[in-house]
This record gives structure tokens, sequence and C-alpha cells, in this order.
């Protein structure tokens, strides 16, 4: 005996629906663009030393540091709280 | 052969670390000072590493700036130093190690945001492959549907996460950190269906369904899982999106 389960009317119909759409949908990814390869994102493959490096009066390898002891300068300060600017960890910690 | 293995485990090892031993086999034979020309090229590794993961996190070194940035890379590369000789396959174990680096941290959404950065990079350089149109499903037979189960693009990635991740990604796109607002819990999907990644959010609902089909779960398990999380879930506008935005490669039933 083959029992008709509420959730396969749902899909069945769903299914048409979705189809019916299929015009609206495809041109998006229709379009087909060139893909170059081998070309990557700037900067991923290249040596990144570059000129200059080697004279630098601070040596990077022997940066010391533990990086929440630095205030994090950067666009995290832009970030709303409820408190208006970037919270404090307390405030953080206890809205999560 | 077990002799260089040795001298390149030397070598590599005091790479990273300022203070050990001159690795031994090292030779400059028109250096006045052969420590200072190895520290010369012990620096350009880290710079590039550092550089490295300045480019495959470009959210993240703008949300901490420079300093902070510097400090957690330098930090994660002597923990995690390069397994592969393609940089751009870098930086696999940072969320993680952003995670476990304080546990009182002042960011704490800073590990999903190296997560989505991740991803993303995983996606550009997923595979290619071919997706296939909505009407496909009009060749299955009705009986057949709840047994669907479906080919998922290679690129395809979801996140689940109880911080605004999709705001913050976007915030860093469009240049607008004005709407991100932390108490949100976002979710996203990330594909690469032809040459660019798309990012798009997910709610709960339609999250749980896509984990579901990633899973290689049947139609009716996918909507079921929906449903539970939302009895308003839209499956059909769900089955458009999942097609439209190129998830999809194969079709089976199960």
């Amino acid at each position: 005996m083959k029992l008709i389960t509420p959730s396969k009317l749902v899909i069945a119909g769903a299914i048409t629906a979705a189809v019916s759409s299929v015009a609206m949908v495809t041109p998006t990814l229709a379009a087909e663009k060139e893909k170059c390869y081998g070309v990557a994102k700037a900067g991923e493959n290249d040596c990144k030393a570059g000129a200059g490096t080697s004279c630098q009066g601070t040596s990077t390898v022997d940066f010391q540091g533990n990086a929440w002891s630095f205030v994090p300068k950067g666009t995290c300060e832009s970030i709303k709280t409820t408190a208006g600017t970037m919270g404090s960890l307390e405030e953080i910690m206890m809205k999560k | 052969m077990a002799e260089f293995e040795k001298i390149y485990s030397e070598f590599t090892h005091a790479l990273l670390r300022p203070k050990a031993a001159l690795p031994k086999g090292v030779i400059a034979p028109r250096a006045p000072n052969i420590i200072k020309r190895f520290g010369i090229y012990r620096n350009n590794v880290m710079v590039s590493l550092i550089e490295a993961m300045k480019s495959n996190f470009p959210i993240i070194y703008a949300l901490v700036g420079d300093d902070f940035f510097t400090a957690l890379a330098v930090a994660f590369i002597n923990k995690h130093p390069p397994k592969l000789p393609m940089l751009f396959a870098y930086g696999d174990e940072f969320a993680a190690f952003i995670r476990l680096y304080s546990t009182a941290d002042r960011l704490p959404y800073l590990a999903d945001m190296a997560e989505v950065e991740n991803l993303w990079r995983k996606a550009y350089h997923a595979k290619d492959a071919t997706c296939i149109d909505i009407s496909a499903l009009q060749k299955i037979d009705g009986e057949q549907h709840l047994k669907l189960t479906f080919n998922i693009h290679p690129a395809v990635f979801i996140l689940k996460s109880g911080w605004p991740i999709y705001s913050i990604w976007l915030g860093h796109e469009t240049d607008d950190m004005g709407n991100v607002d932390l108490n949100i819990a976002q979710n996203i999907i990330i594909n690469r269906p032809d040459v660019d990644v798309l990012v798009m959010q997910l709610d709960a609902a339609n999250c749980a369904f896509f984990r579901q089909i990633i899973n290689g779960k049947n139609l009716e398990n996918c909507y079921n899982a929906a449903m539970e999380i939302d009895a308003s879930f839209d499956l059909g506008c769900c089955l458009s999106q999942l097609f439209g935005i190129g998830m999809i490669t194969g079709l089976n039933i199960n």
C-alpha cells in the first residue's frame, strides 16, 4: 500500500512552481565568461618580500608580540554595538 | 639521502626561529658575515608569508589593522608553517588558530570571518564543473521526487555563524560598515559556478535545507529539516535558488 505523505504533495507542487520559473532564473548563468587559466588573484603567487626588504632596519622574523596586546585599529572600530562604538569584550560576550 | 633530510629539516627549523643556530651546510663564500646573510634570507621568508596571509585574508587585515594582523600572522606562521609550496593555499588553519589564540578575545567574530575568507579562497580555486538547469527536474518522475539527491558543485561551501558574517563581508565589499549589527547571527553560502565567487546570505531554514543537500540527503529529508526550523519554508523558491546559483551538477534517485 502506498501512502501519499503531505510532504510529497508539497514537493511535487514546489517542483512544478520552481520549474515554471525557469525562464526567470537561467539567463543569469547563461552568459558564459572566459576563464583565464593560470591567472592568480593579485599577489597570491608572487614572492612578496619585494625590493628593499632585505635592507629593512628591523627584522620581521624577530617580531615578538601577542596580537591581543595591540589595540585593533581597523574597520572593526566602525562596527556599531548597542553601546554605540566597538564594544568591550564583556559587552560582546554577554550578548552572545 | 638521510643526510640530506637532516640538513633540510634543520634548515626549515631555523628559518622560522630567529634564535636557532645557523643550520649545517649553509655557506656563503663571499659574504663577510654568514649569520647576517642567513638572517636576511630568514627575514624574507617571514615577510613573504606575512604578505601571503594579508593577500589571503584581506578582511581580517582590514578589520584589525597592520600591527594586530602582523602579530597574529607571525604567531600563526610559527605554529603552522606552510605545508604546500603554493601560497594561495596557505592559511587553512587560521580560523581555528584565531579561535584558540585567546579564549577572551576582543573580536569574537574574527575567527568566523577568517573562515569566510578561507572558504571564499577554496571556492575561488575549486575545480570547475558544469551546472545543470532546473528544467532537469521536469524529467524526474513524480513518484521519485522524495528520493531525489543532488550532485553539488565543488565550489559550494556553507558557513553557519553566531555573528553577522554576511553584513561584515558586505561592509568590506561596499566599503560601508554602517549596517553591521553584532546582535544578529547570519549564515552564508559561497559558490563559484563560473568565474566569479558568489557570497549570499542564507536564513536558518534554507541553511538547514542546503546543508542536508550537501550531505547527500534526499529531498524529503532536506525538506523536513527545513520545515522543522520554519514551517513557512518555501521549497519552490529554495529550489529555484539552488539551481539559480549554479549549485547543482547532477541529479540522482536514492
